[in-house]
């Protein structure tokens, strides 16, 4: 009935209906009427309330006209039709019903999008419905608006948060198809549907989808990416006519030209959201996680509009020391600082809708008043809820406000329902009642009563000094409290105390008010009836109150005026050992230290480091310090330069293994890099600047790799090593066989060595036609490639295409010397050459043709026998290989080990003798080598990144300990600032427990909601530890 | 019932030759030495005795695989073979508690996995030394890092078996265990997940239960010794009686309490294995008397917000409060406990008294483990069970063990590392020398 499509405007969305103003006719139907056919006039008229006709715009003491559904005036002067209904509402308020834009409603018949199996074995294909897409996580060709039944159960639960209009779809997998906008009241399909096409919505979560890929959250963005290409290329495609296949889920996407409703689960990922929105020119609206305010400034940069669910994490449980010790700071910041999120979203001046999704075990208008109290106007909370989320679904022009002409959807509440616990009496959709909670008016028999029961007199006194009514019987000095007192439109029942205590008992009141008295009967004890009649009391007492003043509905008011106290910290990053403030770069003088330059220097003592503007600006004995540069004492100190890790997984959220298909060169660690992750500061207590953070080995091609230095406290954009060229995993051996998965694993190709030299052949093989296929695109006339469809763009095969142009890089994880030797055979036949043997643990085995080869080798330091392909595994494998002239490193695959890498260096030393500065070349100079970072970092050279280290005793001995580990200039870590951060934190963790704890009044819990979706809430501390190494395949 | 302690390695093998310089064998497997034949005088070494102090260029005598002398000018037999150790450091053998080796040679090889027998949850029947393979490749890598000793402990769930001590050379149990039933080790149920863990509650019954049983059967076997036999409760009694015994692997700070409270209750002789958060439970730990075998100081710490060091320096915290501790060379696999030294190296870089970090290696060790009348330190009338370095043993740049004598047999510090290492030189040496003739 009513559809909108969508036109992207530039600038905000815009979406325009279909729909005529003034139109507001009631409804024409083509369901045949089989009774008698119902022509009552609808007119309604609402009076003497305080009406919010939109966030902003309050009328008190004012009048609404409803006809046939929508809203015929409104105001203060507004004459009263004489066929109409009226409800006069003195003392309360009406407020346009709430719009949720996020929801699953009516879709509960469907099931799951894709049906749980018991299977026997992993199937890596994708089940088929029509020409749809190959992942199962992609059903964007669902339009859900076929699949509606509208449920009086979810409608009510929705109606008792104010909502009267839904945006639903089924929230399932990564393209989750077309949702639709429908009205919360009763009636067909027919009769509620709104907008059958409303938006489309995704997120990284596969939701039901069985098939393996993608496992990781690299591999759902790298799907999202890739779909969005092929949604381009489909369109143009389609249009030029070209031969291709029929997909329903790409050209659902094609056809669409509106925002999508991207579901992130933290702020980093939102992050990631919106670098693919720009990437892809897509518009997305983002549904947030209240974890906002931890990274503001960048999701600020993307000018966003976000969907924000009004779910506040539980209070942690402190109550036993064990449970402290299981809490982490960031849990406890978080649990006092979300509440606040709406605020400072509001202060940031991004636009917001708020949605019930993910509400947890809270309570939607509670949390809605948490919010307002922790300083979010009251005019952008009711924004949030109506005019925001209207305009986002493109039904602005009908819903979000009371003006005229829009749908007569409202609330009436006792009060401002925003600021006060305000009860909603009834909420009304489409000029009907939809929800009634309780009677616009209730008889209010408050106040101080005479009168007489069986020629006694007696004083009745009724109140609601605490809310509820309660009240009391007195005769002279005897005092009895009633209980069960009840009240309704008319009548009052409550019951007391009667007689004495041998042969008293209870008397039962049941009072009705006719016209201006209070009158009914009593039961005595003895069953005998008596009539009473209420006089209200000559002068009432001063402390009698009335029913208390609803809180007025103020525009602007910003809620508490009093800001927030926090007891929590907000640090960069939002973790213990954060920075409340960053540290900046500085000139420094390191004087008198033996300084070990992995360069052509050599060692040099009690010589001096200069540093000036992030670079290293002179090394040498005596030198002169500029003004202004600060100097530390280096006596018995040595320095050298940061610790390089060639392999790390460290600070990579959820999954660093995209391990389903033995091809994933289309997945980027860099989509992933997780700048909240202990781990980094962990290792630059170690003395780790720079690492490369890899894919695991779970497949022959793995993802790309991502390159960063360790600079504590800034966002993952920051992090990362500007200007480095492209690096890859590849995996060879037991790992990528699957040798080690278990029987379900024994159906991917390959399951052979032999098998992985032809996977790798195969594919490379696919990169150079693709290439070919592309040129001879580009090298068509202009006239004639405006009229051909042009290829597809494959961003796996991409990613091959540059390793065979070498502009992006092989690192290898490898053990054993046949595949060894097979790579480089590959890579040469094919006209590159291998960068890096990870692992390599049989280097020493082929030590001289790596070296003729070209290849760098990176190993553990001793790890061996822990799978058969590492038997032959020996730690003289450095020696050897360094001697036959291969550029040689030692790598960690560990948070843990990755925190001593100079000790690992140093078993060079033990295990084969190994010169020192070789040694800690292995850590230094010689992964930037592999990593083709030498010219900026690996040595202390004049000009290269002041990236160093401040060692207490010789940098290879097991008792030397980082005391300052700098990058760029800027000291990260210190020892000395590490015991200051320390006291900070425990101190800042004490006084939040505490706080909790004061909480704790013994008031009653609020009631869980039936259906928690606690899962959904995102805690943020838990990827901060989650440790991964190569073997690691589970993701979320 | 008490098992009585079984002395190996006293009968004495016909002079065979023997490898002094054992890095010169040319054999590619290692061959047990043959038992002392001659007095054999370490001469002029710096003595890490660990019960007295560091004893410079001090002499040592032993015979019969038994130290006779230390001091300076001492009376030597007929027959001493003299070894001149100057500048070298002489150090009791290095003991590693709380290792799989000899039952796991690759632990994704299932075939060469005997750690855990997981077929059940209670299974203090089994014995470590049933299993110990003497021919373990990972051996030889150990034991010329200095350890001469191990401890070797099953890994299952709850009650998982019986360790034993052994010795890392020998032809068999028959010459080469020190002590063939060593206690009773249980794994303490988790606690991570909170009291209302279920299964964790449930494994908590579990125990109580099988105590409380092994206690009624052993009461009613006295009475009744003919009642039938249960091998589980059987092998209970050493520990149930405090003779033996019951280490308890617990890390999490409620995990030590409830197992320092469930040990008293049944009168166990307890021992924490792993001990994370014992820095936080010293008071408990000194007044029970309970020692530690402390957690791998290179471990990451357990939580978020945990001091970066906090493992480098538990140890250290522990020596600060009192508390015994050994300290743990790997928690896992077999192949890490050669890094046993340094792991003692990485406590004293972040505060651990050197001596103490010795000690934690020796002779505390050897106390836990009730072989201190043997082993653990040099003295005289203890077993010459030492080694020589020539530095520091717990720095790598400096450890560099030269001989190793275990019961005074000469041991061979060869191992499959340095035969890989020799054959691949002698591949590349051929290609350089191939290269430079073009």
């Amino acid at each position: 009935m009513f559809q909108s499509t969508y036109h992207r405007l530039i600038g905000p969305l815009v979406f325009t209906s279909l729909v005529v103003a003034g139109a507001a006719t009631a409804q024409v139907t083509t369901t045949p009427d089989l009774a008698i056919r119902d022509k009552t006039p609808h007119i309604t008229v609402f009076s003497d309330a305080t009406i919010v006709v939109a966030p902003g715009q309050i009328i008190e003491g004012g009048t609404l006209v409803v006809r046939d559904g929508r809203v015929a005036a409104v105001g203060t002067d507004v004459a009263i039709p004489s066929d109409a209904v009226v409800h006069r509402l003195e003392g309360r308020t009406i407020f346009p019903a709430f719009v949720e834009p996020y929801a699953e409603y009516g879709l509960g018949a469907v099931g799951p999008v894709n049906a749980t199996e018991d299977r026997d074995t992993v199937v890596y294909e994708g089940r088929r419905m029509g020409p749809d897409a190959w992942n199962e996580a992609i059903h964007s060709e669902r339009r859900w608006v076929d699949a509606f039944q509208p449920d009086a159960g979810e409608a009510e639960a929705l109606l008792q948060r104010g909502v009267a209009v839904v945006h639903s779809s089924k929230l399932d997998g990564i393209f989750r198809g077309r949702g639709f906008v429908a009205l919360t009241a009763d009636g067909l399909a027919n009769e509620v549907v709104l907008a059958s096409d409303g938006l489309h919505s995704a997120s990284f979560h596969k939701g039901s989808s069985q098939q393996p890929y993608p496992s990781s959250l690299m591999g759902s963005i790298a799907l999202v990416r890739q779909t969005l290409l092929d949604v381009s290329w489909y369109r143009e495609a389609s249009r030029l006519g070209a031969e291709i296949e029929t997909n329903s889920s790409l050209a659902a996407l094609a056809d669409y030209r509106g925002p999508i409703l991207f579901d992130t689960r933290d702020e980093l990922s939102l992050l990631r959201a919106g670098r693919i929105a720009n990437e892809m020119k897509v518009p997305f609206v983002y549904v947030g996680s209240n974890q906002e305010y931890l990274h503001l400034e960048p999701i600020k940069a993307l000018d966003p509009t976000l969907v924000l669910p009004l779910g506040f994490p539980d209070q942690p449980d402190v109550g036993t020391l064990g449970a402290t010790l299981d809490v982490s700071l960031p849990e406890l910041r978080h649990w006092e600082r979300a509440p606040s999120n709406p605020a400072t979203l509001e202060d940031a001046g991004i636009t917001f809708a708020f949605t019930g999704e993910k509400l947890g075990d809270g309570d939607f208008l509670t949390n809605l008043r948490t919010a307002v109290e922790r300083g979010l106007s009251e005019s952008t909370a009711l924004a949030a809820l109506t005019t925001v989320p209207a305009r986002l679904l493109g039904v602005a022009d009908q819903v979000g406000t009371l003006e005229v002409g829009r749908l007569a959807n409202l609330i009436v509440a006792e009060g401002n329902l925003l600021a006060a616990d305000e009860k909603i009496l009834q909420v009304w959709v489409r000029g009907e009642a939809a929800l009634v909670n309780a009677p616009f008016q209730t008889f209010d028999p408050t106040g101080t009563f005479d009168l007489t029961i069986g020629g006694s007199n007696y004083q009745l006194n009724l109140n609601r000094a605490s809310g509820s009514l309660e009240g009391s019987l007195s005769q002279g000095d005897t005092k009895q409290i009633l209980t069960g007192v009840t009240v309704d439109e008319s009548e009052l029942r409550f019951r007391a105390p009667w007689g004495t205590a041998e042969e008293g008992g209870v008397a039962l009141f049941d009072l009705v008010q006719v016209g201006e008295t209070t009158r009914g009967t009593v039961v005595l004890p003895d069953g005998s009836p008596h009539a009473v009649t209420l006089i209200p009391t000559a002068v009432e007492p001063a402390e009698e109150s009335e029913d208390l003043p609803a809180e007025e509905y103020v525009d602007g008011d910003t809620g508490d005026e009093t800001a927030t106290e926090f007891v929590s910290r907000m640090t960069h990053p939002p973790l213990a050992f954060g920075f409340e403030t960053l540290p900046t770069q500085e000139s420094v003088l390191v004087r008198g230290a033996t300084i070990w330059t992995s360069d052509e220097a050599g060692v040099l003592e009690g010589a001096d480091l200069l540093v000036e503007n992030g670079k290293i600006s002179a090394v040498g004995v005596g030198l002169e310090a500029p003004d202004g540069v600060r100097t530390i004492d280096g006596s018995g100190k040595h320095v050298t330069a940061g610790i390089i890790d060639e392999h790390s997984h460290i600070a990579i959220s959820r999954g660093v293994n995209e391990g389903t298909h033995n091809v994933t060169s289309e997945v980027r660690i860099a989509d992933v890099v997780n700048s909240d992750h202990v781990g980094i500061y962990r290792a630059l207590g170690g003395g780790v600047t720079t690492i490369q953070q890899l894919h695991g080995s779970a497949n022959p091609i793995g993802g790309q790799a991502s390159i960063i230095k360790l600079r504590w406290g800034l966002p993952p954009e920051q992090l990362k090593f500007a200007g480095v060229p492209g690096s890859i995993k590849f995996a060879l051996g037991e790992n990528v066989k699957q040798s080690n998965w278990g029987p379900d694993y024994r159906v991917r190709y390959p399951q052979t060595r032999m098998g992985v030299e032809s996977i790798m052949r195969d594919a490379f093989v696919a990169a150079q036609e693709y290439a070919a296929e592309h040129a001879a695109y580009a090298a068509l006339a202009p006239r004639l490639r405006s009229r051909t469809a042009p290829p597809r763009r494959d961003l796996q095969l991409e990613a091959l295409v540059e390793i065979l142009e070498s502009t992006r890089f092989i690192h290898c994880h490898s053990y054993v010397q046949s595949e060894i030797l097979m790579l480089m055979r590959l890579a040469e036949e094919l006209g590159f050459r291998v960068q890096t043997f990870t692992h390599i643990l049989e280097g020493y085995k082929v030590a001289d043709e790596m070296a003729r080869h070209g290849a760098g080798g990176s190993t553990f330091s001793d790890w061996w026998a822990y799978k058969f392909e590492v038997f032959d595994a020996i730690p003289q494998n450095t020696c050897l290989m360094h001697d036959a002239g291969v550029v040689t490193s030692v790598n960690s695959d560990s948070g843990s080990l990755m925190r001593y890498l100079n000790q690992e260096a140093a078993k060079s030393v033990h295990y084969c003798g190994m010169e020192e500065t070789d040694a800690l070349n292995l850590v230094t100079i010689n992964p930037a080598r592999q990593l083709k970072i030498d010219d900026r970092v690996g040595s202390l050279r004049p000009g290269k990144d002041a990236d160093f280290v401040i060692w207490d005793a010789h940098p290879l001995s097991v008792y030397a300990k980082a005391e300052q580990t700098w990058i760029d200039g800027t000291l990260y870590f210190s020892r000395e600032r590490d015991a200051e951060l320390v006291a900070r934190d425990r101190a800042e963790k004490a006084a939040l427990i505490q706080k909790i704890l004061a909480d704790e009044a013994p008031t009653e819990e609020a009631e869980a909601t039936e259906d928690s979706e606690d899962d959904l809430i995102d805690d943020p501390a838990p990827e901060a530890t989650q440790e991964w190494n190569c073997h690691s395949t589970e993701a979320h | 019932m008490s098992t009585p302690r079984t002395r190996f390695g006293r009968t004495w093998a016909p002079l065979l030759v023997t490898l002094l310089l054992p890095q010169l064998a040319a054999a590619h497997d290692q061959i047990p030495g043959p038992a002392q034949s001659h007095p054999i005088l370490l001469q002029g070494g710096d003595l890490y005795t660990v019960s007295d102090g560091v004893l410079a260029a001090t002499d040592l005598l032993f015979a019969d695989g038994e130290i006779v002398a230390i001091g300076h000018d001492l009376e030597l037999p007929e027959g001493t073979e003299v070894i001149d150790v100057a500048g070298q450091r002489v150090y009791p053998g290095l003991i590693a508690m709380g290792t799989y080796l000899g039952l796991v040679e690759i632990s994704a090889v299932h075939a060469t996995d005997d750690m855990g027998e997981y077929s059940a949850d209670l299974t203090p029947e089994v014995a470590a030394h049933t299993a110990f393979n003497y021919d373990s490749e990972i051996l030889p890598t150990i034991r010329n890092h200095g350890i001469t000793t191990v401890q070797v402990i099953p890994q299952t769930n709850l009650i998982r078996g019986r360790p034993f001590v052994t010795h890392l050379e020998g032809w068999s149990t028959e010459d080469a265990a020190v002590e063939l039933f060593d206690g009773m080790l249980l794994g303490w149920p988790s606690v991570a997940s909170g009291p209302d863990d279920e299964e964790a509650q449930a494994e908590r019954r579990t125990l109580r239960t099988a105590f409380a049983d092994a206690q009624a059967y052993l009461a009613a076997k006295r009475t009744d010794p003919d009642l039938p036999t249960d091998q589980r409760w059987e092998a209970m009694a050493p520990v149930l009686a405090g003779e033996q015994n019951t280490y308890i692997m617990a890390n999490d700070y409620r995990q030590i309490v409830e197992a320092v409270a469930f040990a008293r209750e049944f009168g166990l002789r307890m021992v924490l294995f792993g001990g994370r958060d014992a820095h936080l439970a010293t008071d408990l730990l000194t007044a029970e008397e309970i020692p530690v075998l402390l957690m791998t100081p290179q471990s990451l710490p357990a939580r978020q917000d945990d001091d970066y060091d906090l493992a480098y320096k538990t140890a250290a915290l522990l020596d600060e409060a009192g508390v015994r501790f050994a300290i743990w060379g790997s928690p896992r696999g077999a192949t890490a406990h050669r890094n046993l030294p340094f792991q003692a190296g990485h406590a004293v870089g972040f505060g651990l008294d050197p001596e103490v970090a010795l000690r934690a290696i020796t002779l505390t060790p050897a106390e836990i483990l009730g072989i201190e009348d043997r082993q653990g330190s040099l003295e005289v009338g203890k077993r010459a069970t030492l080694f020589v370095s020539g530095g520091d043993v717990m720095d790598y740049s400096t450890q560099d063990v030269t001989q190793v004598f275990i019961d005074g047999r000469a041991v061979d510090l060869d191992d499959r590392h340095r035969e890989f290492e020799r054959k691949y030189r002698t591949k590349l040496q051929r290609r350089q020398e191939a290269t430079e003739k073009k």
